[in-house]
C-alpha cells in the first residue's frame, strides 16, 4: 500500500523495525563470519591453555589442536584454512564498516555481490600472509621456538605501533575508492578496493599477526587483545593516535605469557 | 558588554579605514611579530587550524566535513577575536570608542555584485600612514587584489540555508544537512560516507577556493589563517549560522556527542582553556557578541519541497560513472545510464524516489588547484549562469584537498560532497524529460571582473605563488542516488 505525501510522490509502506536494519546493515554476514571464525578458534584453543600437541609457534600450532607433528608440506597446508579463520576472527570485526559502505553504494541488487568480492580479496590476501608466514616459521624452525619467542614477538608488535609507519599504513585503511556501478567493472572495482584495503591493513597490522602466530601458549587470550587494539586503531576516529596505548596493552598482555 | 560584528563593507563607507578595521590591521602586524611559539601569535593561531609541525591538543584541530564544523570555527574566532580585542586595547592612536567595542568584522559577500570583491582595506598597498598594510597579502588569487569579484554562485548561500536538518548520519549519497555529517572529531579515519554540511561547501569552500586561487593561502588548510580576510569569512559563515538558526523549523542539534565534545584553545594571555558546542550556542550570552545584521539574503529561500522526515530506508545507487573524472580547469560532461531501482523503493512506490541526489565521490588532487565548478544536471545549453538556470544544481570546491594523499596527516581519503536535486527531478519528471540517462556538467568558475570604480593596480608579486601547472582533480564516481 503506498502512502501519498507530496504531489506526485508516493512513498512505501513503513517497513519493519527487522527490515530497516537489515537494508541499513547489508554486512550481516560479515559479521556473522566473523562471529563463526571466533567460535571455531574459541573451540580449538582453549583461553590460555598449554601446549597443543601440535607444532606450536606456526599456523600449524592453529591448525591441528590435537594432531601428531607433521611435515613442513602438509602443516603448510593445513595452516590455510586456519589463517583464514584467524584473518577472519582478528581482521574482520575491523572491516565492517568499510565492508558496509562498500555494499551501502553499490546498486541494491548486488549488494551482497559487491560485499563477497571485497571480502573474498581482503580475506584472500591476509590467508596468503598467514601461510607465507607459517612457512617461513617452519623453514628456520622457529615453530618449536622456546615459549620466551611469543613475548617477544608481541614486544616487537608494540614496537611497531610506536612507529611512524603504523600511523601512515591506518590512515590509508580508510581511504575507499568508490564500488563501481554495474556488472564485471563494479565486480573488479570492489575486487580492488578488497586488495588495496588488505594491502593497508597488512602494513598496519601485520606484526600483530606475526606475534600471534608466534604465541605457543593463551592464543586466544592473545588474539582476544590484538583483536580489540586492531578494532580501535582502524574503527574509532582517534585511532592512528592509539599507539602508545596499544603498546602499553601489548606489552602488559606479554607480561602476563611470560609469567603464567 | 554585548559587541556588535558589523560586515567590512558597511564599515569602507565612506571611509576604507574604519577606526575598526585599522585597528584590526595594527593588531595583526602585532600578532605577525610575536614568536611563532606564542599562542597568540599569527603563525600559532594559523596552526590551530591545521599544521604538520607538532600537531598536538591545540594545534591542526580544524573540523571539516563534521558537525563540529559550525561550533569549532565559532569558538575558534571567538578566542582570536578576544586575542585581537586585547592587543587593540594597548594600541596607540587607537580612540576609546574603538577599543571597547571593538568587534571581529565580517565580509558579507553574499550582499550583492559589489561586496563580492575583497573589502577596499584588505586590498591597499598601505595604510593611512604609508606604513605596508598586513591586511593585503600577495597569496591570493591573482586578480583579488586589483578588484576582482567572487563569482556570484560560490559567494551565495542561498541553497545552504534552504537546508532544514543541521545533521544527518553519514550515510550513502544523501547531503548532510545544513551543518554536515554527525561523526567524532577528527573524524577522519571513521567513515568514508561523511559530507561536508551544504554551508560547508557553498560559500565557505567556495570563498576559501576563489580568494586563495592556484598555490595561495587561502585555498590550503594549513595556510588558510595567515591571510586575515580568513577571520572575516569565517565570521561571515558564522552570521548565516545565526542566520539559519533564526529560520523557521531550524535547530541545532540536541545530542550529547555534538554539544559536549571538549576542544581545547588559548585565551588571550595565552593560557590553556577548553570549550565544548554547548558553551557557544548563544552569542549573546555564552560569547558577548552580535551580528549587525541577520537578514536573509535575495533569493529563493523556501524549504526543499520533500517530505517532512527522511525516507525509512537507505538511499539507493541508481546510476554512476564507470571510471574516474578528471577536472583540469575546462568544462567536463558525464553521461551514463539510469535503472530502476532494485531496493524498497522497487515495491510499494513503485520505483518513484521522495529525493533525489547526485554525487560526487573520492574527489582527489595533490593540491587545490584554485578553481570551483558549477554543476548542472541535463543542463540543455552551455550558456553558463549559475544563479540564473534551472539545472544547476550547487558547487563543487576543494579546499583541503591537498591532505586527501598525505598519509602524515589526518585527513586522507577523497572528498564526497552530495547534492539534493529533487526539485529539478520533479520538474524534469514531470515535463517527460527525466529518462534513462542522466548528464552532469562540471563548469569552471572564475573571478568576475572588477567593477569600474573599484579596481586597484596589480602589485609587484601578487601573481609569485602561482604554480606553473593547476593540479588535475580526481573523481573517482559521480552517482545517481534514489531515496
Amino acid at each position: 500500500m503506498s502512502t501519498a505525501t507530496t504531489a506526485g510522490w508516493s512513498a512505501p509502506s513503513r517497513p519493519r523495525r527487522g527490515e530497516q536494519l537489515r537494508w541499513a546493515h547489508p554486512e550481516w554476514g560479515v559479521a556473522l563470519a566473523a562471529a563463526a571464525a571466533w567460535a571455531t578458534v574459541v573451540v580449538r584453543e582453549p583461553l590460555l591453555g598449554g601446549p597443543t600437541g601440535a607444532p606450536h609457534a606456526g599456523m600449524a600450532a592453529h591448525a591441528g589442536a590435537a594432531m601428531p607433528p607433521v611435515a613442513p608440506g602438509p602443516a603448510v597446508l593445513a595452516a590455510v584454512p586456519m589463517s583464514a579463520v584467524m584473518a577472519a576472527a582478528m581482521m574482520l570485526p575491523s572491516v565492517l564498516p568499510a565492508a558496509r559502505a562498500v555494499a551501502l553504494t553499490s546498486r541494491w541488487h548486488r549488494r551482497q555481490r559487491a560485499l563477497a568480492m571485497f571480502t573474498g580479496a581482503y580475506l584472500a590476501v591476509w590467508t596468503v600472509f598467514g601461510v607465507a608466514v607459517t612457512a617461513v616459521l617452519l623453514l628456520v624452525g622457529a615453530d618449536a621456538g622456546p615459549p620466551w619467542v611469543g613475548p617477544v614477538a608481541l614486544v616487537a608488535a608494540a614496537a611497531w605501533e610506536l612507529s611512524p609507519g603504523k600511523p601512515r599504513h591506518l590512515r590509508a585503511c580508510h581511504r575507499l575508492p568508490p564500488s563501481g556501478n554495474d556488472g564485471w567493472p563494479a565486480d573488479l572495482a570492489c575486487v580492488r578496493a578488497g586488495l588495496r584495503h588488505a594491502r593497508a591493513c597488512l602494513g598496519a597490522c601485520w606484526a600483530l599477526m606475526v606475534a600471534v602466530l608466534l604465541v605457543s601458549t593463551g592464543t586466544v587470550l592473545v588474539m582476544v587483545v590484538l583483536t580489540a587494539v586492531i578494532w580501535a586503531e582502524k574503527v574509532l576516529a582517534a585511532g592512528p593516535r592509539l599507539g602508545a596505548r596499544a603498546a602499553l596493552l601489548i606489552v602488559a598482555t606479554a607480561a602476563v605469557l611470560a609469567l603464567a | 558588554m554585548t559587541v556588535v560584528r558589523r560586515d567590512a563593507w558597511t564599515l569602507a563607507s565612506p571611509d576604507v579605514w574604519h577606526p575598526v578595521i585599522r585597528a584590526y590591521a595594527l593588531a595583526v602586524r602585532v600578532m605577525q611579530q610575536r614568536p611563532a611559539n606564542d599562542p597568540t601569535s599569527w603563525r600559532y593561531q594559523a596552526a590551530v587550524h591545521a599544521t604538520a609541525q607538532a600537531p598536538d591538543q591545540f594545534r591542526n584541530q580544524c573540523q571539516h566535513n563534521t558537525w563540529f564544523f559550525l561550533p569549532w570555527h565559532r569558538t575558534y574566532l571567538a578566542w582570536f577575536e578576544r586575542i585581537v580585542r586585547d592587543i587593540v586595547a594597548t594600541l596607540p592612536g587607537v580612540d576609546q570608542a574603538t577599543k571597547d567595542g571593538w568587534a571581529l568584522p565580517y565580509w558579507d559577500y553574499g550582499r550583492s555584485s559589489a561586496t563580492r570583491a575583497l573589502p577596499p582595506a584588505f586590498r591597499a598597498m598601505t595604510l593611512p600612514d604609508g606604513s605596508p598594510n598586513p591586511l593585503r597579502v600577495p597569496g591570493r588569487n591573482p586578480g583579488l587584489n586589483t578588484g576582482g569579484r567572487l563569482p556570484a554562485s560560490a559567494a551565495s548561500a542561498t541553497r545552504a540555508l534552504r537546508q532544514v536538518p543541521f545533521s544527518a548520519r553519514p550515510a550513502p549519497g544523501i547531503t548532510a544537512g545544513f551543518g554536515g555529517s554527525a561523526t567524532g572529531a577528527n573524524h577522519f579515519s571513521e567513515s568514508p560516507l561523511a559530507a561536508p554540511g551544504a554551508v560547508e561547501l557553498t560559500p565557505h569552500g567556495d570563498v576559501h577556493t576563489q580568494v586563495g586561487g592556484p598555490g595561495g593561502l587561502m585555498s590550503a588548510f594549513d595556510t588558510a589563517p595567515l591571510d586575515p580576510v580568513f577571520w572575516l569569512h569565517h565570521a561571515n559563515i558564522d552570521r548565516l549560522w545565526e542566520v539559519w538558526r533564526t529560520q523557521p523549523q531550524r535547530r541545532n542539534p540536541t545530542s550529547g556527542a555534538w554539544l559536549t565534545t571538549v576542544f581545547h584553545f588559548h585565551d588571550e594571555q595565552g593560557d590553556p582553556v577548553k570549550g565544548v558546542a554547548d558553551d557557544v550556542l548563544n552569542t549573546v550570552t555564552d560569547l558577548d557578541y552580535r551580528y549587525a545584521d541577520l537578514s536573509l539574503p535575495a533569493g529563493p529561500l523556501e524549504a526543499t519541497a520533500m517530505t517532512p522526515t527522511p525516507p525509512d530506508h537507505p538511499a539507493e545507487l541508481v546510476g554512476a560513472t564507470d571510471g574516474t573524472v578528471e577536472l583540469t580547469g575546462q568544462r567536463a560532461t558525464v553521461d551514463f545510464p539510469l535503472a530502476a531501482p532494485s531496493g524498497p523503493l522497487s515495491g510499494d512506490a513503485g520505483g518513484i524516489p521522495t529525493r533525489v541526489y547526485v554525487n560526487v565521490e573520492d574527489v582527489r588532487a595533490p593540491a587545490n588547484p584554485g578553481i570551483s565548478y558549477a554543476v548542472y544536471v541535463n543542463v540543455p545549453d552551455d550558456d553558463d549562469d549559475p544563479t540564473n538556470d534551472a539545472h544547476y544544481i550547487g558547487n563543487v570546491s576543494f579546499f583541503g584537498i591537498e591532505l586527501t594523499a598525505d598519509l602524515d596527516r589526518d585527513h586522507p581519503g577523497g572528498l564526497r560532497m552530495a547534492f539534493d536535486v529533487t526539485d529539478l527531478y520533479t520538474d524534469l519528471r514531470e515535463r517527460g524529460l527525466w529518462d534513462d540517462r542522466v548528464r552532469v556538467t562540471f563548469a569552471p568558475l572564475g573571478l568576475d571582473a572588477p567593477l569600474p570604480d573599484d579596481s586597484e593596480e596589480p602589485g609587484p608579486d601578487d601573481s609569485a605563488h602561482v604554480p606553473a601547472e593547476t593540479p588535475t582533480v580526481q573523481i573517482g564516481r559521480v552517482s545517481v542516488f534514489y531515496q
